[in-house]
């Protein structure tokens, strides 16, 4: 569910123009949850009975609604609908609510099933399919556009993005190149360090990134998370530290608050990830994350998040989704304490993507249910990229 | 399309209390329940989703009051009702005129239900059918222009433990709920009967059967396998016979019908069937002299193996749910032993009453069988060379 963050190009890197400027790997957090009680009514008409958002109207709100009004007189109009699309996985990414995901394929419906959409409109509907792990659909769609406009950099690097957490490490480095070689320098490069970090490089990795973040600071946010998560694989507890800091200080977005909240974890240090997660219950990978925050230091709200976060689990069940399970399986193994059920899960979720953090579940839930073939799987996968993580057993390294 | 999934059980309460709503996709739940010739419905659907369509949030403070949700019930109904049509027996179902908690306008009773991801519009109604309920249709097109992953969720409560559930949305709108077959009951019901009714009807099966029953009531009279035979001594030798006869004939049908409906192994039904033809004329000729080696309830499991790829073949055509694979297998299987057993109780008592006489021994034994490797000679014929002989169901 908790997609891997953000990909963004900046403008000049966009061919089609600066509208086109939207997020690719969405953060996609649903978490739903049958948690009906009984039907009531209220007793006053004063009482407040939903919050329709926890913040102020931001300008982006503002400006997405004059655009859903426009698009609505003129459905077809695609640089509208393409734009409203933009806005819309924008607002997801940032609040971490699939909503707008289905709001954004609304806008984009004139050519979501058409055979040859224009390349704007195919590209949207790329990065939509992605978000929520359609990675098959989302490749597809990719290389259609890649062979009408092969110098679109967006599609190259939206598809190295897939590769990545595919664990196919050859091709994303294949086309993290074309993305250097194409004029995205900076985003060509940290890409193919990230890649050399995974396949064991970490010295070559190290290197790269400390160079593009002396010579980007206004790339700070992102590059100071790959450069973070690569300190802790290393086991450079210090420098991860500094560089999550630095990279949520600029900016944060769910993926982040994740990726800092595990590292405090793995460290128990609880009262920080409850400060700083208490206000992000929506998204479920974050409610994930707090209650084992609140388990860890036998905090009786513990209980109460379990039990929401089940609820969750089976409303995302029964309307048939599976991009959960990364989070599902943890909940199985660490709160849940059914190894079975969670080795289950990490297996199935195995099958789609294949990030460290999957691949440390998978180990995880298969040592505790004690599943032989899953552990082959996983150093099979270690073997092959040569990936280096101080946080997976030494059985598996 | 349907995604089988049971509606869990409401979680407490606390758990939606102390932990702030969820982001999700959006979701509508629906729960039908038919009773006679209404459907009471109750529609949930997001005060979050319904906003940006209505504009309830008047004030624009990103809060919804009781009030700016309550005066605005009648929009709500007008723009909801038409986006689901439930009928039955292909006439749309209408809501019934009594309802609407007495409000001018209005067909529904709404109240208010906490989902995991906020407060939901909680509608209940009642839709009155002009013919009777065997089948109900739902065709469901909420939010499908402004959010194509919105999914409505629904639920047949059929009474009791009969519930099935659809998820529906743009790309599969429709879903056909048949009350007829709901239940777990019916379906074996209706396996059992299946498989009395392929063993009543198939010839083959049970004519194989009575040619290797045929001697149970019997002792050979002499060890050399000449034909001749003389009435068992008592009741009990003649019963452990049949006994061991049958049980190996299902053991033995029972593990290829299994195999063959799981698609472990698969035969051609041409083969399958002349080999069961087969079956007929040796286990028949074998009561006028022996031509097979070994006792007969070793006969009966090698040759039952035979016979269960044609049971197999039966339940197949019949069509299979994957859901109640191991329910329809079983039942079949029983209704086949039902049926087998009936012939056996029909066929012992005569044949033991009549063991000493010369008919049974001269008439019954040989010129029967006789006519039972004739008769399956042909059906060999037939099935071996996909020829007609004679218009005989088997």
């Amino acid at each position: 569910m908790m997609a891997r963050r953000r990909r963004r190009l900046p403008e000049r890197a966009w061919r089609p123009g600066p509208g086109l400027a939207a997020a690719i790997a969405v953060a996609l957090l649903a978490a739903p949850a049958r948690a009906a009680a009984a039907p009531y009514t209220p007793a006053s008409d004063e009482e407040i009975v939903e919050r329709l958002r926890e913040r102020p109207l931001e300008p982006a709100d503002r400006e997405l609604r004059t655009l859903r009004q426009a698009l609505r007189a003129e459905p077809r109009r695609l640089a509208l609908a393409v734009a409203v699309a933009q806005h819309c996985i924008g607002i997801a990414r940032r609040d971490g609510d699939p909503r707008y995901l289905g709001y954004a394929q609304a806008a984009l419906s004139p050519w979501w099933s058409e055979a040859a959409p224009p390349v704007m409109a195919r590209l949207m509907k790329a990065t939509i399919l992605q978000s929520v792990h359609e990675f098959d659909a989302a490749v597809v769609e990719l290389d259609a556009v890649l062979q009408e406009d092969p110098a679109n950099v967006q599609a190259w690097f939206t598809r190295a993005s897939i590769e990545q957490v595919r664990g196919e490490y050859p091709k994303a480095e294949r086309d993290c190149a074309r993305v250097r070689d194409l004029g995205a320098r900076v985003h060509g490069s940290a890409c193919l360090a990230e890649l050399r970090s995974l396949s064991g490089h970490d010295q070559e990795a190290e290197q790269a990134l400390q160079g593009l973040l002396r010579e980007n600071p206004d790339q700070v946010a992102w590059l100071s998370l790959v450069a973070a998560e690569l300190a802790e694989r290393r086991g450079d507890v210090r420098t991860a530290e500094q560089r999550y800091r630095a990279s949520l200080a600029a900016a944060s977005d769910a993926y982040a608050k994740g990726a800092w909240a595990d590292f405090l974890l793995d460290r128990h240090r609880y009262d920080e990830v409850i400060a700083l997660l208490l206000p992000e219950q929506r998204v479920d990978a974050l409610l994930l994350r707090l209650a084992l925050a609140f388990q860890g230091r036998a905090d009786p709200r513990r209980d109460d998040a379990v039990a929401a976060l089940q609820g969750r689990f089976d409303a995302a069940r029964l309307r048939g989704d599976t991009v959960h399970q990364r989070e599902e399986a943890r909940f199985e193994l660490h709160l849940r304490h059914r190894p079975e059920v969670a080795a289950g899960l990490a297996q199935r979720n195995w099958a789609v993507q294949r990030e460290p953090a999957d691949l440390r579940i998978l180990l995880e839930a298969a040592r505790a249910a004690h599943r032989v073939d899953l552990m082959d799987s996983a150093r099979a996968f270690v073997v092959a990229t040569g990936i280096d993580d101080v946080r997976l057993s030494p059985t598996a390294r | 399309m349907s995604r089988g999934a049971r509606i869990t059980a409401a979680l407490a309460l606390a758990g939606a209390a102390v932990v702030a709503s969820a982001h999700k996709p959006s979701d509508a739940y629906v729960t039908l329940a038919p009773r006679g010739d209404d459907v009471t419905v109750r529609w949930d659907v997001a005060l979050r989703d319904l906003d940006p369509e209505l504009g309830l949030d008047v004030d624009d403070d990103g809060t919804l009051s009781w009030g700016e949700v309550r005066s605005r019930l009648r929009d709500i109904e007008a723009y909801l009702l038409p986006q689901m049509t439930i009928s039955a027996g292909g006439a749309a179902c209408r809501p019934a005129p009594a309802g609407g908690d007495g409000a001018p306008g209005r067909v529904a009773r709404h109240r208010l239900d906490r989902h995991s991801d906020g407060t939901y519009d909680a509608m209940s109604f009642v839709l009155h059918c002009a013919k009777p309920i065997d089948v109900l249709d739902v065709d469901y097109r909420l939010f499908a222009a402004v959010d194509p992953t919105h999914r409505g969720i629904v639920r047949l409560d059929a009474g009791g433990d009969a519930t099935e559930s659809a998820v529906l949305g743009p790309d599969h709108p429709r879903r056909r709920f048949d009350l007829r077959r709901s239940s777990r009951l019916e379906t074996l019901r209706e396996f059992v009967v299946e498989g009395i009714g392929h063993i009543g009807f198939g010839f083959d099966h049970i004519l194989f059967l009575l040619s290797l029953l045929l001697p149970s009531v019997l002792v050979r009279a002499d060890r050399i396998g000449s034909g001749r035979w003389a009435g068992a001594p008592d009741a009990r030798g003649a019963l452990v016979d049949v006994l061991k006869v049958v049980t190996a004939f299902t053991l033995a049908h029972s593990i290829t019908l299994c195999l063959a409906v799981l698609d472990v192994v698969t035969l051609p039904s041409r083969l399958v069937e002349s080999g069961i033809a087969l079956t007929v004329i040796l286990a028949s000729v074998n009561n006028i002299r022996t031509v097979l080696p070994g006792r007969r309830w070793a006969v009966a499991f090698a040759f039952g193996l035979i016979h269960g790829f044609g049971f197999a073949a039966a339940l197949k055509d019949v069509g299979l749910s994957r859901q109640a694979l191991a329910l329809s297998l079983f039942g079949f299987n029983l209704g086949v032993e039902i049926g087998q057993l009936a012939i056996v109780a029909a066929f012992f008592p005569v044949a033991f009453a009549l063991r000493h006489s010369t008919l049974y021994r001269r008439v019954v034994l040989g010129p029967v069988s006789m006519s039972v490797a004739a008769i399956a000679g042909v059906w060999f014929v037939e099935r071996a060379f996909d020829l007609k002989l004679m218009g005989f169901p088997a």
